[in-house]
């Protein structure tokens, strides 16, 4: 293997490595840490290669068994260099699913002002207008009362007819106003529910994208613990653990008999 | 890479368990999460909500199956919704109310933990569960109950011990584990610890989330937020620190998100739960000998989901150094896993045959 392969072999192993203190390895029980270098990794991979091949029963001759030597380093690294970009990819995701969360808040934010805009919009009477024009019929009766009271000689019913002809524009002024009212509210009212279907859309949307960008993040790359072998005797403490795990399962076998006397 | 063994260890036929065929799972039934950690190097999370379509609309919508975690959060209007669990137990054990409907809940949270744990279709599933520290009979037989059909073999463990085991730290140490429903302390002195080496007091999360909402109603009356917002904004900003940053929530005022400081409310919310703690820890202390107190003083360890508020730990030292004469508080390094992770070691190191018996 090439220098500038195994370094670039170490490389991607160091960045993917995640750090650990000495203290915390001391605490979970590791007495030995693997150190990697250059020439081990080397001979670990080209080990691993032949030793596949024993097991396998191949035999090859020196040229294939340096091209699929290499093919093996080379499919070691691009592995490694594809979990790499999982694990930035992941990242990125985590990053967009808070993006999104921040959005979705403010689209619910923007749903809840529309919703109040709505309600008031509806609240709203569509005669409004109509004490205003009340009373400006009102003033215009009492107005024109006076006016046909100073004529002397004219037809007694003159004013009756005039003010009746007055409430009666005004009446249809009073329905045209009203319509007029009604349909801007509609209008209104339509828009405002087109905006809201539109928000809700966006919402779930949003909510969609967020969870689907939780879910990759969540099952794309399994967080693997590195478990250390199980408890043996040499262990330091193996007889107080030993011990323990003992008085757990008493409790537990405690416990079924409690369970099975009861029932 | 391989990985060199141990040259002075031989193996025990007692405790050799025989790798192949069986996926060890370590589980933390939580009130407001599940963790599961398994020996097929699989760790996962999930919120332990489950929910049921509600109707014919919602089932061809979402599938008969049940939803689980964040999915329920986000179907929830489709859904009857379920947080089977409640101070880490499963709901109505102890006093019957909605028993049925809980036990069921919980029977589908758990397979869906184990099948979070990736066990291959021929491996026989043994597991560990974490539970309260004083649990009831009743509270462990219904877990028993909801996991018998999932797995091969199960025990139940105490969660502060399973936390203690996982982390080597068996000897002159406290443990507080503060969950959602309930924080848990044991006190760990080299032997299994019994029931007065343990303490549950029913002030975590939750709490926390309830009082934090109550005081920011108080100041902001103005602000339109929902306890699921409440809650959001404390996994994100709960820190008790004396440098904390800010805490600006982005909350509806009058239909209009407007940017409110909560920091007062989220410091005072967190910081309730620190002065019955430490009271707890006092008598834990004070309980034991009296040469070893300073020792447990000092070896304070703090896990479980409510270790995640940045600070808690020294905020609960230096409470002690005023009212204990002094202590010293580690937070764990993976809150959410150390519990599943203490129980997935727990049911590797137990000998082989005692899972058979249990089986």
């Amino acid at each position: 293997m090439s220098f500038r392969l195994a370094r670039n072999v170490f490389e991607v192993l160091r960045g993917s490595a995640r750090p650990r203190s000495l203290e915390r390895l001391r605490r979970e029980g590791h007495r030995h840490v693997p150190v990697l270098k250059f020439s081990d990794l080397e001979a670990l991979l080209s080990a691993s290669v032949e030793d596949t091949l024993t097991r396998l029963g191949l035999e090859l001759g020196d040229k294939s068994l340096q091209s699929l030597n290499e093919e093996a380093r080379l499919r070691f690294l691009a592995l490694l260099k594809e979990r790499e970009e999982l694990r930035l990819t992941l990242e990125s995701l985590r990053t967009q699913g808070d993006r999104l969360d921040a959005t979705t808040e403010g689209v619910r934010a923007e749903i809840q002002r529309a919703e109040s805009e709505l309600q008031q919009s509806r609240s709203v009477p569509a005669g409004t207008a109509d004490a205003d024009l009340a009373a400006f019929r009102a003033r215009l009766r009492a107005g024109l009362e006076l006016v046909l009271a100073g004529l002397s000689d004219t037809d007694p019913e003159l004013p009756a007819r005039a003010l009746a002809a007055v409430d009666a524009e005004v009446e249809n002024y009073r329905i045209l106003l009203a319509a007029r009212l009604r349909q801007e509210q509609a209008a209104h009212t339509e828009q405002l529910e087109r905006r809201l279907h539109r928000l809700r859309r966006k919402l779930e949307e949003s909510e969609e994208l967020l969870a689907r960008a939780r879910a990759a993040a969540a099952q794309g790359l399994p967080a693997l613990v590195e478990l250390g072998p199980a408890l043996g005797p040499g262990d330091a403490d193996y007889a107080r653990k030993r011990g323990l795990l003992d008085e757990v399962f008493k409790l537990n076998v405690e416990l079924r008999k409690l369970i099975g006397a009861k029932e | 890479m391989s990985t060199r063994k141990d040259e002075t260890r031989k193996p025990d036929p007692a405790v050799e368990a025989g790798e192949d065929g069986i996926c060890w799972v370590g589980m933390d039934l939580g009130t407001s999460r599940t963790a599961v950690s398994s020996s097929g190097g699989v760790r996962e999370n999930t919120f332990s909500l489950v929910g049921y379509p509600k109707d014919v609309i919602s089932r061809k919508l979402l599938g008969d199956g049940p939803l689980f975690g964040a999915d329920v959060l986000r179907h929830r209007l489709s859904l009857n919704v379920y947080r089977p669990l409640e101070a880490g137990v499963i709901k109505g054990s102890d006093d019957g109310k909605d028993a049925d409907d809980n036990m069921r809940a919980a029977r589908d949270l758990v397979r869906h933990a184990i099948r979070l744990a990736r066990p291959e279709k021929d491996q026989l599933v043994y597991a560990v569960i974490g539970t309260p520290a004083q649990a009831s009979v009743k509270n462990r037989k219904a877990i028993i109950d909801a996991v018998r059909d999932e797995v091969d073999s199960v025990m139940i463990s105490s969660e502060p011990f399973t936390v203690a085991y996982g982390l080597d730290r068996l000897t002159d140490v406290l443990v507080i584990d503060i969950g959602a429903g309930t924080t848990d302390l044991c006190r760990m002195h080299g032997t299994m610890p019994g029931e007065d080496d343990q303490l549950t007091i029913a002030l975590a999360g939750d709490q926390i989330d309830r009082l934090f909402a109550r005081l920011v109603r108080k100041s902001h009356p103005e602000a339109s937020f929902s306890d699921n917002m409440a809650t959001q904004a404390k996994e994100k900003f709960a820190d008790v620190s004396p440098n904390a940053a800010k805490a600006i929530v982005k909350w509806p005022v009058n239909g209009k998100p407007t940017d409110i400081d909560v920091s007062k409310e989220m410091k005072e919310a967190c910081l309730s739960i620190v002065p019955p703690i430490v009271e707890a820890l006092h008598k834990l202390i004070a309980a034991f000998d009296p040469e070893f107190q300073a020792v447990l003083r000092g070896n304070v360890l703090l896990g479980g989901g409510g270790s995640q508020i940045k600070g808690l730990g020294d905020a609960i030292a230096d409470y002690m150094d005023k009212h204990l004469g002094g202590g010293r508080v580690v937070t764990v390094e993976e809150p959410v896993y150390a519990g599943a992770n203490g129980a997935l070691k727990i049911a590797r190191d137990m000998p082989k045959d005692y899972w058979e018996q249990l089986s």
